[in-house]
């Protein structure tokens, strides 16, 4: 079908195809390209892919396929050979098929999605686009901000995407899509589905420069698109790779959303409500996952998986389940008040590999402005099980260029990282002779849409590298392992973030100067990037730097995600005071989610298999580590 | 603990995966199937799992055999497993533990098609009394006669020297025939007629002994 030649290639077997629980359908009434704008090896490691390819699949007029972006070698050789990018399952170029659609996991990923439509002959702008080419659509966590690609993509669908995908599909089967006057109808329709956003539907309003609000094309304010919420899915299948992915695992999500209110999360506040598999459902979906994949590991994965309701008692179960089968569990990064004791001892019987926490920030001031919720005594105390219990290998997560930072911040996650040193010297275990090794990682800050920091402005490249000079400074003797990322990245990835629809342009022309795959350190070209700017006469600072007003109309104030912007500001007017926030199972902080009234229950009420978490008893349970919460 | 020698095939796409993925894709396999493998002690247990000879990536195969230690009895699970496009288990049996697949493998057999333009090449190799090969080897580069390690040549099948002792991978053979086929009738690359040999087709059909027996057969 094509010539092209696998053995010139790295890692080939990343391009064949045929994987077990891979769905192949020569024919069916709607054929759908699920694209990530990434390798292979990151897009499989995705678990939404794994969630909707099952899912849609499982609909008879539907086949859904997968595509990535091929490495650059690979890229190197198909242009060469003229060869357009092509679905795994049937080979189908992309550009054949009725839909389109790329999953929005990360700003830096924008410019792979115009190298896909490039690489496929596809017109990069929604206007250039007509009947005969696939309707491209989006999804994901960054479809909440959808303006940067309003230009580029024909429609959003905001939020979680199992029913309304469904909805779409069967919607578009009543129209033929080949056709420019029912594709029009088709695209006035869909708009009506909750959740879905069609960009060329409503345009923004500018006042003097400002932008004031939507409105749609009659000329009437535009009604936010209200996000969907959806019941999860409950998938029993990954596609198992041949090659080496980032995560050979199966990834099985506990619960969606969280209630910590961490202020620099997007994920925690997007994702709300709070909804929960039950413990007998997720056993019996782990067993099934294992059972039909063969993997040897199964990660537990949730925004906050330690909150989870039943976790001890949900671990204890796996445990069981998978006893003498060599399955391993493992767990993400943990909050440093939730790991109890009954859990780390469950996590050691198998797992004696390093831990990770994410404490985010340096100093107990700092904690407290971003709302993380742990404290001095919670670190210790961590810190002094784990070692005791014969972990010797600790990773920590850290943001610098958060608001109110100061240098002494910034030195604190080194005095932090140190402290666990200290502590293992004192308490591990007496015949171990080996020393402790302790990891602080720390990125650049990017403030994200709907959350209380959406106001701030982002620090310039040499406020950042500044801080990192301080990290640097702080560790002379290298005893603790930093690691850092490029302030450029996280700096353009703020621009994106909370970008409006001039910013396609800007895309565009960076990927026609040779700008793609900015996510990979080596091949992230700063400079092209400020050149496309340049050329499109747009000032990158507007959008990443400048402090905005409070009554400010931001361009995803579009979209309606449930979460208040009077809460969002309250929140922000508490982090510049150092003040804190408790969980919401302590008592609801009227996000304006609503999850808690009889409007919210009655619409977020799901089958069997899903309940949102009741707050917890108010004792501190005897197994607990950290000691309780106290702030309100 | 039962010990199964088995044959399975690697065609098509599936030549592309290299021998690391093989391993971990029989380990899924096995587990997929409920077959209880026998795990190695340590930090990161693998299956024990013994392959006579690594594919080369690229290279496809009719014949490839492979060992399995389990804890139980697994021959109807074995026999049953499945397995992604291109791979096929195409036998399976019992055995006593004896000496490993890669001690006892000799040589492989390949089957070569559209061979013609390079059948000049292979008239000389054969007419050579020696052919001078830099082998490159783990502890470095050494000189030696490639014809010892051709056992066998004809026109559609090569019979190679395999294993433990050394052996020559098919690639490297067809290299020195393209060569030796251009050189003869004065080609360089860019000359229009060069040979260049990307349209022979080898696969593997056989592995044998170093008695010249079928490994999987016989031991």
């Amino acid at each position: 079908m094509h010539n092209l030649d696998f053995s010139l290639v790295e890692k080939p077997s990343r391009y064949i195809g045929g994987e077990v629980n891979s769905v192949v359908k020569e024919n069916a009434a709607v054929r759908f390209a699920f694209a990530f704008p990434d390798v292979y090896e990151v897009g499989m490691s995705y678990v939404g892919l794994h969630l909707l390819y099952q899912m849609l699949n499982e609909l008879d007029y539907l086949a859904c396929e997968r595509v990535f972006m091929p490495w650059v070698d690979m890229i190197s050789q198909m242009e060469e050979k003229e060869i357009p990018l092509y679905t795994y399952e049937t080979m189908t170029p992309i550009g054949e098929c009725d839909f389109l659609g790329f999953t929005l996991q990360y700003e830096l990923s924008f410019t792979n999605i115009v190298k896909m439509l490039s690489l496929s002959g596809i017109p990069v702008f929604s206007s250039a686009r007509d009947a005969s080419n696939p309707i491209v659509i989006a999804g994901g966590p960054c479809a909440v901000n959808p303006e940067p690609l309003a230009d580029i993509v024909d429609l959003f669908c905001i939020g979680e995407g199992e029913e309304v995908m469904v909805e779409l599909f069967e919607l578009s089967r009543q129209f033929n899509l080949r056709d420019n006057a029912q594709r029009d109808t088709f695209f006035a329709h869909a708009a009506q589905l909750e959740g879905v956003y069609v960009p060329r539907l409503y345009r923004p309003i500018y006042v003097a420069d400002r932008l004031t609000g939507y409105e749609d094309l009659n000329g009437n304010p535009m009604k936010p698109i209200r996000k969907r919420v959806a019941p999860p899915y409950r998938y029993t299948k990954q596609i198992v790779p041949f090659t080496e992915i980032v995560h050979d695992r199966v990834s099985m999500e506990l619960f969606r959303g969280c209630t910590r209110g961490c202020r620099f999360c997007q994920a925690g506040m997007i994702y709300r409500p709070v909804r929960e598999n039950t413990r007998e459902s997720a056993v019996e979906q782990a067993k099934e996952l294992i059972a039909n994949t063969g993997y040897d590991e199964l990660s537990l994965s949730s925004l906050s998986t330690l909150d989870y309701s039943e976790i001890e008692e949900l671990i204890d179960d796996l445990l069981v389940a998978f006893d003498g089968t060599g399955v391993s569990l493992s767990l993400p990064s943990l909050r440093m008040d939730s790991a109890s004791v009954g859990v780390l001892q469950e996590i050691q019987k198998v797992r004696k590999t390093g831990l990770t926490f994410a404490p985010e920030a340096g100093t107990q001031r700092m904690r407290n402005v971003i709302n993380k919720g742990v404290y001095e005594e919670n670190i210790i105390h961590t810190f002094e099980q784990i070692f005791s219990m014969g972990w010797f290998r600790v990773k920590l997560y850290f943001m610098i260029g958060l608001p109110t930072e100061t240098d002494e911040d910034v030195e604190g996650i080194i005095k932090l990282a140190r402290s666990a040193t200290w502590i293992y010297k004192r308490v591990k275990p007496k015949d171990v002779k080996k020393s402790v090794e302790v990891t602080a990682s720390a990125s650049c800050f990017v403030p994200k849409p709907f959350t209380p920091f959406q106001w701030h402005p982002q620090c310039s490249i040499e406020e950042f590298e500044h801080k990192i000079s301080v990290l640097k400074a702080a560790n002379p003797n290298r005893k603790i392992n930093l690691n850092y990322h490029s302030p450029k990245e996280s700096w353009l990835e703020g621009i994106f973030a909370r970008g409006d629809r001039k910013l396609a342009r800007v895309i565009n022309r960076a990927v026609e100067l040779g700008c793609y795959f900015d996510g990979w350190a080596d091949q992230f070209k700063f400079d092209l990037w400020m050149r496309a700017f340049d050329d499109c006469g747009i000032d990158p600072k507007y959008y990443n730097e400048r402090k905005r007003s409070m009554d400010e109309f931001f361009p995803w104030d579009i979209i309606d995600t449930g979460i208040s912007k009077a809460f969002l500001q309250r929140e922000y007017e508490k982090a510049l005071r150092s003040e804190e926030t408790h969980d919401c199972r302590e008592g609801c902080v009227v996000c304006g989610i609503g999850c808690m009234t009889e409007e919210g229950l009655s619409r977020f009420s799901f089958s069997d298999g899903i309940s949102i978490p009741r707050p917890p008893a108010k004792e501190t349970s005897k197994f607990e580590l950290g000691g309780q919460n106290a702030a309100l | 603990m039962p010990h199964y020698r088995f044959v399975y095939s690697k065609v098509g796409n599936a030549r592309y995966i290299s021998h690391l993925e093989l391993t971990k894709l029989f380990e899924r396999a096995f587990r997929r199937n409920g077959i209880a493998a026998k795990y190695t002690e340590g930090f990161n247990p693998s299956v024990k799992l013994n392959f006579a000879a690594p594919l080369s990536v690229g290279q496809e195969s009719l014949k490839e055999v492979a060992e399995v230690e389990t804890t139980q009895d697994a021959l109807a699970a074995l026999t049953n497993l499945s397995l992604p496009n291109g791979i096929e288990l195409l036998a399976v049996k019992e055995i006593e533990k004896g000496t490993p697949l890669m001690s006892r493998l000799g040589a492989a057999v390949y089957r070569v098609e559209n061979a013609e333009p390079i059948r000049l090449g292979m008239d000389i190799f054969m007419r050579m009394e020696r052919v001078e090969w830099q082998k490159k080897t783990k502890k470095g580069v050494t000189l030696v006669d490639m014809k010892a390690f051709v056992y066998s040549m004809s026109y559609d099948e090569w019979k190679l020297k395999a294993g433990n002792t050394g052996g020559i991978n098919p690639q490297v053979l067809l290299e020195r025939l393209v060569e030796l086929t251009n050189t003869e009738l004065g080609l360089l690359p860019k000359d229009l007629g060069y040979v260049d040999g990307s349209h022979v087709k080898i696969i593997r059909t056989d592995l044998l002994d170093e008695e010249g027996r079928g490994l999987y057969e016989f031991g």
